[in-house]
């Protein structure tokens, strides 16, 4: 039974990084020839280019396998809404309870659908033959680079699809996901423009690329992307500033609502 | 606040500029059964909303054995239900839908899952999902689920729609063998005659109003 009761988060997690195959075949010549599984890792998971015209036309190349990710793990939190609310949701005592394990739950199952796109990048990288030059600390940042921003948009498309429906808030977060990005991209090195405000936009938060001196950058490296000042450890604390007021606003709201209305505007 | 009532205090409940509950009083006393009746749209089901903790009052406050809603608890902390309209899982059996929502609280084993079904006059090791349950079924399957943890308060709106005669008869021996270990029972109802076999006092809601108070 609890492959049964679990069959949906088992899918979602091997499949949420599936739209990546495609990045791992247009990169892995060049990997090949110029570096080996760490250039392979930096070019599929090291975000977008922001040297403009392109900007526009990577975010929609690149962006799309992190988008699927969204669009998967869009609606965990309404699909308790749907059926049987009342009997589960009473059931926990407080609204704020089931907050926090659907969060935390949220949380793991991204994590984990990370982790099983990285596996299937490193088998792919494998199979292909490049060198294994690629160290577990630059994966590691590589992976929670990806992972924590993502999964921040995730909360706030899953907090949205209770009020909004799913198609709704997919098409916020979205915007929120396509604007942010264009928004850092087209300001770097703009001096009106202040680069703290770059810890703002989420989405730039998850541009491994963007960020200065994390690790040497992989052998046969073409893109430097790095903004002066961006660093890994601000867009650490954005990101968990980012989570509170988040977590705290949305905690605000469902304790002051009608459970009735969830569930019922937009799509079912 | 006294811990063995359930105090609803000058609760109104305005929603899209009407006012569905207005300015109720009421000290419902524990292990006792009480009677909601009314026409459809008199604010029987919305009281019991507020009761469970699913609506939030624009005014006034409801206290359940001592823990008022909204401040130290969301919900009743002992509380089954049956409202709204019957949600379980469509692709499970009845067993482990019933199972899945123990598990929740993790408060009774297998065996009273099972207890608790036959107690309805189901079949616990019937293997039909649920989408095949007749609506006979699926009501009885939502009383199972209202009763099965043993609640200090059980809330039942229309509990006996869809039910045979023989069901009808088969709650009835149920919500006396609740009464009888002491449970504290809202029953909502649009037939007073049947409120009138069960409940030691009926109030009768119309127009979001506790019109009057009937004793049994």
């Amino acid at each position: 039974m609890w492959i049964q009761t679990h069959s949906k988060t088992i899918l979602r997690c091997c499949f949420a990084g599936s739209l990546y195959l495609i990045s791992f075949f247009l990169s892995v010549d060049m990997a090949a020839r110029e570096g080996g599984t760490a250039l392979f890792f930096q070019e599929v998971f090291g975000g977008i280019d922001y040297a403009p015209p392109s900007i526009l036309m990577e975010i929609l190349f690149r962006g799309i396998p992190s988008i699927f990710f969204l669009y998967l793990f869009g609606s965990c939190f309404r699909e308790d809404f749907l059926i049987s609310f009342v009997y589960v949701f009473t059931r926990m005592n407080r609204r704020g309870r089931w907050l926090g394990k659907k969060t935390v739950r949220l949380g793991v199952e991204f994590l984990c659908a990370w982790v099983v796109t990285f596996c299937a990048a490193y088998l792919f990288a494998l199979i292909y033959g490049l060198e294994q030059d690629a160290e577990v600390p630059f994966l590691a940042l590589l992976l929670l680079t990806n992972c924590i921003p993502l999964f921040l948009l995730s909360l706030l498309q899953n907090a949205l699809s209770l009020w909004y429906g799913s198609s709704i808030s997919f098409f916020l977060v979205l915007s929120v996901y396509i604007l942010s990005l264009l928004l850092g991209g087209l300001t770097v090195g703009l001096a009106a423009f202040p680069q703290f405000f770059d810890y703002l936009l989420p989405a730039v938060n998850g541009m491994y690329l963007w960020h200065e001196g994390i690790f040497p950058p992989a052998q046969g490296t073409y893109r430097d992307l790095s903004i002066e000042g961006f660093t890994f450890l601000k867009s650490l604390i954005a990101c968990l500033l980012w989570f509170s007021a988040l977590y705290g606003a949305i905690s605000y709201k469902l304790n002051r609502c009608d459970l009735l209305d969830f569930g019922k505007e937009g799509e079912g | 606040m006294s811990s063995n009532t359930i105090e609803i205090n000058n609760y109104t409940k305005i929603l899209k500029g009407k006012t569905v509950l207005s300015h109720i009083n009421l000290t419902l006393e524990q292990g006792k059964t009480y009677g909601l009746f009314g026409h459809n749209g008199s604010g029987k089901t919305m009281l019991l909303r507020a009761v469970a903790g699913l609506i939030v009052p624009t005014e006034g406050t409801v206290t359940v054995f001592g823990e008022t809603l909204g401040e130290s608890v969301s919900f009743p902390s002992s509380m089954g239900l049956i409202i709204e309209n019957i949600g379980f899982w469509p692709y499970y059996t009845g067993f482990d839908n019933l199972k899945i929502m123990a598990s929740i609280r993790k408060k009774i084993t297998d065996e009273e899952i099972r207890q608790a079904i036959r107690r309805v006059g189901l079949d616990p090791d019937d293997k039909r999902t649920y989408k095949k349950y007749s609506l006979g079924m699926k009501q009885r399957l939502g009383i199972a689920q209202a009763i099965m943890e043993k609640p200090d308060l059980i809330l039942l709106d229309e509990p006996t729609n869809g039910l045979d005669e023989e069901g009808v008869e088969q709650f009835r021996r149920i919500i006396r063998e609740e009464q009888e270990r002491g449970a504290t029972i809202i029953l909502a109802c649009h037939i007073k005659e049947e409120l009138s076999l069960l409940c030691h006092k009926r109030y009768q809601m119309e127009d979001g109003l506790l019109k009057e108070v009937v004793s049994s």
